[in-house]
């Protein structure tokens, strides 16, 4: 379940990498042929980068892509990585990753309180909906995360693996 | 909170990080959490959380860090539409008896991408979608292939453009175009010796680059170059789409990224390979690789604000300072102290971190400020290779192909001699200066 | 008595001279109150992102920050009004607007009772006016304005848009090389002593100077709200005394500074050239209505401190006719 959510999410967050291909090639188009450069192109292509790390984050996760030193950890049995990852999650996951997800759940309300705007052009973009879309992004981290920590402690418990 | 002096601090974070890399737990958390926790411990839960979480977000609206999705795009293209096994095939074949060819056209590779590209990952990730598969499975040796990947990659952070110079310039008080000049020889030079180096293993030991079998070794035909040169075509109209847009102004590099994923698609399309899976693959495994690249990035961002905040970077100044025996040996000092910050932390961290305080004393030590600002970018160039804390194995691992399957220890391997050659190439810059000095000085208009 | 730390950043580069001059400042404090009060400076970006650093002293990260008002257009509109925008304040105007004539308390009154921060008679250095453009082209007349591809940021990048240039938006760590290869003909950044230190006389010939487009880019310095009640009174004095003289030292540094740029920019081989009046006319003209439009929409401190800026600055004229 919580896969297909991830799965979503990459399917989802795909789409920006598409759309980052096309208004960059649009902007130098626009500008170098037709000398009119946009206002917008900056802006949009930095928050489609964002949307695709962020919703990338937990569909990486769910792929096992986040980069691990496996020096020692490729020669360790599977039970062993079961409890690497089961402790590592408590330890260097969990902790970190609630906090930034409840920091950008409230820097989020507070761009929509506030009307907070981007000032890298004056484009003045909306803040709110990218803040939204990392806190989102996050949370669907930390859910891939949960679902991954209950299937690797059912793997050391019972040693056989869940579903 | 408890008072940790910044010695403290600086040694249980850089060493935090060495150790706790080993875990095998993906490398982003660890060294975010590194800094989450001496952060809460030193200065409380509000500064702590503010500093990741700002540092966090920010980077991940970051301008010049969108050359690794688009580049990845584009690698994917490439692979997927075959264009690129294409061209090894015909390379390999053209070479022939030439042993280590293919880890030759890659270090060639490389360098012109490093020309085009000015973002780490996006180069070395571009070699291990394209390079490093066709390698492999012509029976070349992992990790010699690996660590020339790594490091013709990396070439691209000190081969114009690079984000590197383009930070460290204003913040040394130097001209960026000036640092683009400096870097023009020193990259080549480095370059060159990669090829002198894999090219005299291979003729030493013929089974790390296998030349092509003789019972598959075929008469040179007009055939045989014609298909060479359709083979060769896709990717030079491709360098050119890329490397044109930059260089004739049309668009600076991330835009220029753009185009070069654009003009992929087309290429595909007039080479009767595009599907819309190829689309939905290069859009998805973008996804999965550059969300990891910057996920490190981001929290490697948010490690450093939680080490300036404990004042661990005046650690390092001190020590500086209190060293005896004239200027070369102060020199000598600094260089070791970015190469060890280099083994631990992102290289904009210690921009940060060094600028600052070595600006000042090289100057006082009666330094080129070009000269030396570019040994330190040099040398910084180096620590992206240098274990544990080291970016380029990291995409290189993180972008291989899924059937190649290296592990970290075999791309090590490979890439310590390259490390050796760089540590070389410093010595041989120290003794020639002007190798990096001649250039900006033939630029018009004066220095100053 | 407690000895008091305290945690300052500036907006950085390192080389840059407001950064120079915060570090300097931070220095003086610690030195002369003997170390009751110790001020560690921080370069802009090694704690918090840079142009991030007055949310980090509201958040209580940083217990003082010089930076950009401009920087905080995220939260506040008005924020722009007292920055480098065509028809500021220039100079000894802005800063004794800033001092005697309400300004300081117009942008404590901009970041509100809840912002905790607050700024200070004496905490804003006007910087000397920006550069108009660095340019690879003549500009001698509208004509030349128009579809000039020109990096411009902020407001005045929306005014040159309505007066037909076609502004590029470019990071300024990427303007040296956009100019290089071309990408873009002109551009803004900021004073002459900045740029030349920038190297820019390398990638422009003509060097256009008017104080029409952004008369003064103001640094100020902020302080936590509770940092600051929780400084004994004498202390108080000493660091708002040592602000307001580092302050005003910076920028009679900057203005003697610009002074020797100009010369150091021809014998570069750069022309330092006076911009058109008529180019001078239509951008102010276009200013004073974007801004008259944007103070109708805008909440009304907007047009509490646009009013009370323009009505010093016609005020500050007519004395200095
Ligand atoms: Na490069
Ligand atoms: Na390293």
């Amino acid at each position: 379940m919580i896969d297909r959510l991830s799965a979503l999410s990459g399917a989802v967050g795909k789409w920006f990498a598409v759309l980052l291909v096309l208004v960059g090639t649009f902007e130098t188009v626009s500008r170098h042929f037709f000398n009119a450069p946009t206002i917008w192109a900056y802006d949009s292509m930095c928050m489609a980068g964002g949307a695709i790390y962020l919703l990338g984050a937990s569909y990486t996760y769910m792929k096992d892509s986040h980069t691990r030193v496996d020096l020692l950890y490729s020669r360790c049995s599977d039970r062993t990585k079961a409890l690497i990852d089961v402790i590592g999650a408590a330890v260097f996951l969990f902790p970190l990753m609630i906090v930034m997800f409840q920091m950008s759940v409230t820097w989020a309300i507070r761009a929509w309180r506030i009307n907070e705007v981007m000032f890298n052009s004056f484009w003045y973009p909306p803040a709110a909906p990218y803040r939204t879309l990392f806190a989102i992004g996050l949370f669907l981290l930390l859910l891939q995360a949960a679902a991954k920590f209950a299937r690797d402690l059912y793997f050391l418990v019972r040693n056989e693996t869940l579903d | 909170m408890i008072e940790l002096s910044p010695e403290l601090v600086a040694i249980l974070m850089l060493g935090g990080v060495f150790v706790l890399a080993l875990s095998g737990f993906p490398i982003a958390f660890v060294i975010g959490s590194i800094a989450f926790f001496i952060g809460l411990v030193t200065f409380g839960t509000t500064t702590t959380f503010h500093i990741l979480y700002s540092r966090f977000y920010d980077l991940s609206l970051n301008y010049p860090y969108l050359a690794v999705p688009l580049f990845t795009f584009m690698g994917v293209v490439l692979q997927k539409s075959g264009i690129t096994k294409e061209l090894y095939q015909r390379l390999y074949e053209a070479l022939g008896s030439f042993r280590g060819g293919l880890l030759l056209v890659t270090i060639i590779f490389g360098t012109i991408l490093a020309a085009c590209l000015g973002v780490i990952a996006a180069s070395v990730t571009i070699l291990a979608l394209i390079a490093l598969s066709p390698m492999v499975s012509r029976g070349y040796d992992r990790s010699l292939a690996a660590g020339t990947i790594v490091a013709s990659g990396t070439l691209g952070i000190l081969i114009p453009p690079s984000i590197m110079l383009v930070v460290y310039a204003p913040q040394a008080g130097l001209s960026i175009g000036q640092m683009f000049m400096g870097a023009v020889f020193p990259g080549l030079i480095l370059s060159s010796l990669y090829i002198v180096y894999v090219v005299t293993r291979c003729q030493l030991n013929p089974s790390l680059g296998p030349p092509i079998p003789a019972e598959q070794m075929t008469p040179f035909t007009v055939d045989k170059v014609g298909k060479l040169l359709m083979a060769l075509v896709p990717p030079v109209a491709l360098m050119v789409a890329v490397l044109g847009t930059i260089f004739a102004g049309v668009a600076p590099p991330t835009e220029a990224a753009a185009v070069g994923s654009f003009a992929s698609i087309l290429l595909a399309v007039v080479y009767g390979k595009f599907s819309w899976g190829m689309i939905r693959d290069a859009s998805i495994e973008t996804l999965r690789v550059s969300a990891f690249v910057v996920l490190i990035a981001a929290l490697c961002y948010a490690f450093v604000g939680i080490f300036m905040n404990a004042g661990a970077g005046d650690v390092v100044a001190e020590m500086i300072l209190a060293v005896p025996g004239g200027r070369w040996a102060s020199f000598l000092v600094i260089m070791i102290i970015v190469f060890m910050l280099g083994m631990f932390i992102e290289w904009i961290g210690i921009v940060f971190i060094i600028v600052p305080i070595f600006s000042p004393i090289l100057a006082q030590l009666g330094f080129d400020p070009l000269w030396a600002g570019m040994m330190i970018c040099i040398n910084l160039q180096m620590a992206f290779q240098t274990p544990p804390m080291a970016m380029s194995i990291f995409v290189l691992k993180g972008a291989a192909p899924e059937e190649v399957g290296l592990t970290m220890g075999e791309i090590i391997r490979g890439v310590l001699p390259f490390v050796g050659i760089i540590v070389f190439s410093l010595i041989l810059f120290t003794l020639f200066p002007e190798i990096i000095t001649w250039l900006p000085a033939q630029m018009i208009g004066p220095s100053h | 008595a407690d000895k008091i730390t305290w945690r300052s950043s500036g907006h950085g580069p390192a080389s840059d001279p407001s950064q120079i001059y915060h570090d300097m400042l931070c220095k003086a404090i610690t030195k002369a109150s003997d170390g009751r009060l110790t001020v560690k400076p921080f370069v802009g970006g090694s704690i918090v992102p840079a142009y991030q650093e007055l949310d980090a002293v509201e958040q209580g990260v940083l217990q003082m920050a010089y930076t950009c008002p401009m920087y905080n257009l995220d939260k506040w509109p008005a924020a722009g009004l007292i920055s480098s925008r065509p028809g500021c304040l220039a100079g000894n105007a802005l800063r004794s607007w800033f001092d005697f004539a309400g300004g300081a308390d117009l942008m404590n009154k901009m970041m509100g009772d809840s912002y905790n921060a607050i700024t200070f008679p004496g905490a804003l250095s006007p910087l000397p006016p920006e550069v108009f453009f660095h340019s690879k082209v003549e500009l001698n007349s509208m004509d030349d304005v128009k579809g000039l591809k020109a990096r411009c940021m902020g407001d005045g990048g929306e005014i040159f848009k309505r007066l037909g240039a076609a502004t590029v938006i470019i990071p300024g760590g990427e303007l040296y090389e956009a100019m290089q290869r071309g990408t873009i003909d002109a551009f803004e950044y900021s004073t002459l002593a900045s740029n030349w230190k920038m190297h820019f006389n390398e990638v422009a010939k003509y060097v256009y100077v008017s104080p029409a487009r952004a008369p003064s880019d103001p640094q100020v310095f902020f302080v936590n709200k509770e940092a600051w009640a929780a400084l004994p009174e004498d202390l108080k004095e000493l660091v708002q005394g040592l602000v307001a003289r580092f302050t005003q030292d910076q920028h009679e540094y900057l203005e003697y500074e610009s002074i020797k740029a100009v010369e150091e920019f021809r014998a570069a081989g750069n022309e330092v050239r006076r911009v058109p009046d008529e180019i001078v006319a239509a951008l102010t003209a276009e200013a004073d209505t974007f801004y008259a439009e944007k103070s109708e929409k805008e909440s009304p401190i907007f047009k509490e401190i646009y009013d009370s800026m323009t009505s010093y600055r016609s005020a500050y004229e007519a004395a200095n006719a």
